[in-house]
């Protein structure tokens, strides 16, 4: 038999006084590392319910890590009454640091005896010399009902021992640590257990006595001749585990397995148990293994989600910071996912404070990611948690996104003056970016065009004719932005083309937007510019045209002159035609310039030789033939392109 | 190998006939459940109470066995405790006419989930070791009928059941009315509004200065009581003497937030009166049923099964002198549990 191990214990008493007309509070506690709210938390968390027949015993745990600690809970009558006449029930309850109870390890009867000497209050905390457990008086304890109890209990579902009323206190505690020593010592990192617990309320106490089994758990029955199959997979294997070797072995094996574990990681232990020749999980210093993995900690947070123990989740959250932030291996990301996801890490969890849930957030979303947040890792977390309260888009926020459409998409998540403030810190290139490529999201493309237009009608923003004339002025994006309406594209594409250029198009820039490769989308560009250069725009996108087909010159000639309309017969004469001749002295009324427009006697150009300037100006009925027949045209020339 | 029994997370679903129990620490919120069984019993009526599932059952038979053959209070409650029983009325033989036979009548059963917190989880701040304040909220959402219990005793000593209704009243509020769900803008509840400890001396004496007593043709004890339509009338009465002086802002708070057609008030005592076994009706010079005990051993009955045995005593002790009484504990739950299962409120007077 080893030696016994030092531990040193914070205390509480739990009680009032008497005569009190008040709740049962905390009366006295040493003076350590925990306070009066602290203790009181811990007590009323396991309480195993309303007493009725005490003394009773119930070991706990709180806090991770390095802070993880077993509890032991005494529960006595006082003698006295309160002032309303009740029996008080007084509460020992000690806690020691779980690396310390590893050491031995030690049992809840050999720790629950330790301190049994002590009355409180006592001066400080406790120092005792425990004795560590003894596999083999351990196993003389155990019978069927122990087997099947520690079994169940990997089912992470609670087991309640039933017909055990009469049995006394010490043979329950014996009982209950022959169950815990048939599992690996680590998981009393996460076991509560109790010498009797009240079923009507809703405890978290996972092993207990009960004269009836509470909602949602397995049934043992005390003494039971046969051990109790489960059709559970991870049941029927720890059983077969168990069987191989005696009790005697299993249990001193089951005792250096001293790596925190979680009822979470149950599939694990029966392979655990089953590798006989494994390696003894060595303890470092501090109480842990130095191979601290992720994965662990990111379970341990959801363990302390689950039961709301916020304050041991900022214990689990330093570590995972200190655990750093680097990019995982894809099977790493896959397994850090599936637990994420699965166990719910992204939820809302009400009651927390807005500080602890963005740290949650983010050392989450940095397993969950990586070091930089992709659109696949957006909607991977979209996808898990639905619409994202606005914490959780902050906390996305603030990782590097890997594209601006990262970005833009998380934008979409926020209203109002939120979004605009963030949006004003996107440069109109990054803008522009977050549109093109694939995937095409419609609301990103809103969210960029609004914003684009806006700075363009301010004038604001001389970068957004290059950034998009370096997307093809994002037809392509638009089109399939907004497939089944061609009249919302050519809305939306004008009004980016003012956003670049203003209200009109002068002829060197109807020409870079006509100059842009043509693609299936082209025509509504197209059309879009021309619209905003006016009534020359045909002729000269034929020209362009003509200019970019590689065409010798008596051919550029010769398709010039096809679609040249003949001379049209002269007009009617007008009254009031000819009085305006007369008045001007021959000449037809100018046509007022247009702002924008710096060489508008050149728009009009003739395309082809003969025409004399003088006979360019054609009736409108000509004009208007032209131009559709330019239009038409140009869009076969696409379609041939396209070809 | 024996099949494990399976975990049943089914039953853990609530009914729709939830009630919860409300009050500040010492209102006697146990106390009035437990007294429930044996109201029943007295009463002789066709109800009953019935556990739906052990733990609830094993409640019944504790609560009733400390209150009826130890006459013990119920100890202090530890944690939330859930409940659920039925409210079963027997079907009574058919009486025989000469015109036809008639057919017997249904039986009724009403469901009840109720909820017991102890008094501190209603505290107005959320300090201390309120982690199941949450689930307090949450229960009290779910449940449709409230019995709130107003301690005239503690009030007139501490003087703060305002402070064990509003913080949790306007978190309440803040859940059920926040998204408009009920048209009106007020809770859905049916509430219970119990007036307790009638027993107590200074409670009584207030009732008979106000001339609130009546006597009950029907009780073969003659036991005073006071009208539910006074009950009202009495608790106006009682906040008035709060020791923190804002006991009359508990009523304004629940009308404020509880539809008034929905509110009825009740003036109950779980232990009731004391009746002398030999005179077997109410004395007027000898009511007293809850008496101090300077010193001796715990419990009114020393019996050898007690689960507390004998022990040392200590400080102020209480004893229930005789055998407990209850007064209009059963009424309220008939009621809510008739109002529940009409859902409209259109459900008789309660019978018995």
């Amino acid at each position: 038999m080893s030696a016994p191990v030092r531990v040193t214990a914070e205390w509480a008493l739990w009680g009032k006084p008497p005569d009190a007309r008040h709740d049962y509070t905390i009366l006295e506690c040493s003076a350590g590392r925990l306070g009066r709210d602290e203790f009181g938390q811990i007590i009323t968390r396991f309480a195993p319910g309303t007493p009725m027949e005490l003394p009773q015993v119930t070991a706990s745990w709180f806090g991770t890590g390095e802070n993880a600690h077993l509890g032991l809970a005494v529960q006595e009558w006082s003698g006295q009454q309160d002032g309303m006449g009740r029996d008080i029930a007084i509460t020992r309850y000690f806690c020691v640091p779980y690396a310390q109870a590893a050491r031995g390890p030690v049992s809840y009867e050999a720790l629950g005896a330790a301190f049994d000497g002590y009355r409180l209050p006592a001066n400080g905390p406790l120092t005792v010399e425990v004795p560590p457990l003894d596999p083999h008086v351990i196993a003389g304890r155990v019978d069927h009902a122990a087997v099947s109890a520690a079994a169940l209990l990997l089912t992470d579902a609670p087991v309640c021992v039933v017909r055990g009323e009469e049995v006394p206190l010490l043979e329950r505690l014996r009982f209950l640590d022959a169950v815990a020593a048939l599992l690996p010592y680590g998981l009393r990192a996460r076991l509560t257990a109790s010498t009797w617990t009240d079923s009507s309320v809703r405890h978290r106490i996972k092993l207990s006595f009960a004269k009836h089994a509470k909602d949602g758990a397995y049934t043992v029955v005390w003494g039971a001749p046969e051990i109790t199959a489960h059709r559970h997979d991870v049941v029927g294997r720890y059983l077969a585990a168990l069987g191989e070797g005696s009790y005697e072995e299993i249990v001193g094996r089951l005792a250096r397995m001293t790596r925190p574990l979680s009822f979470k990681q149950a599939e694990e232990i029966p392979g655990l148990l089953g590798a006989s020749a494994g390696p003894t999980v060595m303890m470092s210093p501090w109480g842990f293994s130095s191979e601290f993995k992720v994965i662990d900690l990111l379970n341990a947070c959801a363990d302390c989600l689950e039961d709301r123990e916020y304050e041991g989740l900022d214990g689990v959250l330093d570590q995972l910071r200190r655990a750093g932030t680097r990019r995982f291996t894809d099977e790493e990301q896959c397994e850090h996912r599936a637990l994420i996801r699965n166990r719910g890490l992204l939820a809302e969890w009400p009651g927390m404070s807005p500080g602890l849930r963005r740290s949650l957030y983010e050392l989450v979303l940095a397993a969950g990611c990586g070091p930089e947040l992709t659109l696949d890792g957006l909607e991977w977390i979209i996808e898990g948690t639905g619409p994202p309260i606005s914490d959780l888009v902050d906390a996305m926020l603030n990782i590097p996104p890997s594209t601006p459409a990262v970005t833009l998409k998380l934008l979409s998540y926020l209203n109002g003056e939120r979004r605009a403030g963030r949006l004003q810190a996107l440069g109109s290139a990054d803008l522009v970016k977050a549109v093109a490529g694939e995937p095409v999201d419609p609301e990103i493309v809103e969210i960029a065009h609004g914003e684009l237009v806006q700075r363009g009608s301010n004038g604001e923003d001389p970068e957004i004719a290059g950034a998009l004339r370096g997307h093809g002025y994002l037809a392509a994006e638009v089109a399939r932005a907004y497939p089944h309406d061609g009249d919302l594209r050519l809305r939306r594409l004008v009004q980016l083309l003012i956003a670049a250029y203003g209200p009109a198009l002068g002829r060197k820039q109807f020409e870079e937007v006509v100059a842009c490769p043509l693609g299936p989308h082209s025509a509504a560009l197209i059309v879009a510019a021309a619209s905003l250069y006016g009534p020359g725009a045909p002729s000269l996108l034929f020209s362009e045209l003509l200019g970019r087909a590689g065409l010798s010159d008596a051919t550029r000639r010769e398709a010039a002159q096809r679609v040249t309309p003949p001379p049209a017969p002269p007009a009617p004469r007008r009254p009031f035609a000819d009085a305006v001749r007369r008045w001007t002295g021959g000449r037809e009324s100018p046509r007022p310039e247009r702002p924008g427009h710096p060489d508008p006697p050149e728009r009009s150009r003739p395309i082809g030789p003969g025409n004399p300037r003088k006979e360019r100006m054609l009736p409108l009925p000509a004009m208007v033939g032209l131009s559709v027949v330019a239009l038409v045209l140009v869009v076969v020339v696409v379609r041939f392109f396209l070809w | 190998m024996t099949p494990a029994v399976q975990p049943d997370p089914g039953q853990s679903e609530r009914s729709d006939h939830s009630i919860a129990i409300w009050g500040a620490p010492g209102s006697g919120k146990t106390t009035f459940l437990a007294a429930l069984n044996i109201a029943l019993i007295l009463k002789k009526g066709p109800w009953r109470v019935i556990g739906a599932d052990g733990p609830s059952t094993d409640f019944l038979i504790e609560m009733t066995t400390a209150l009826s053959q130890y006459q013990r209070f119920p100890p202090a409650t530890g944690a939330l405790g859930h409940y659920r029983w039925f409210l079963s009325r027997r079907s009574e033989p058919p009486r025989r006419s000469w015109r036809r036979r008639r057919k017997p009548p249904r039986a009724w059963k009403i469901g009840l989930d109720v909820l017991d917190a102890p008094g501190g989880f209603f505290r107005a701040e959320r300090t201390g070791y309120g982690t199941d304040r949450e689930e307090l909220i949450d229960n009290l959402a779910a449940s449709r009928g409230i019995v709130f219990l107003f301690d005239p005793i503690r009030e007139s000593k501490d003087g703060d059941a305002f402070a064990y209704l509003h913080g949790v009243l306007a978190e309440l509020a803040g859940r059920m009315l926040a998204d408009d769900e009920f048209g009106d803008g007020m809770l859905p509840h049916y509430l219970a509004v119990c007036v307790t400890k009638f027993d107590e001396l200074r409670v009584l004496e207030t009732a008979e200065k106000l001339s609130l007593l009546t006597p009950d043709p029907d009780d073969p004890y003659r036991f005073p009581r006071v009208d539910d339509a006074d009950a009202e009338e009495l608790f106006e009465a009682l906040s008035a003497v709060s020791a923190g002086g804002n006991a009359d802002m508990v009523l304004p708070a629940l009308k404020q937030f509880f539809r008034p057609e929905r509110i009825k008030f009740f003036v109950t005592s779980s232990i009731g009166f004391y009746l002398d076994p030999l005179r077997g009706v109410f004395d007027p010079d000898d009511f007293q049923n809850l008496v101090p005990e300077a010193t001796g051993t715990a419990g009114g009955a020393q019996n050898p099964h007690d689960p507390h045995g004998p022990r040392a005593v200590s400080g102020n002790r209480f004893r229930i002198r005789g055998q407990a009484h209850p007064i209009n504990v059963m009424e309220p739950m008939l009621w809510l549990g008739q109002r529940l299962s009409s859902g409209d409120g259109d459900a008789g007077k309660a019978g018995g």
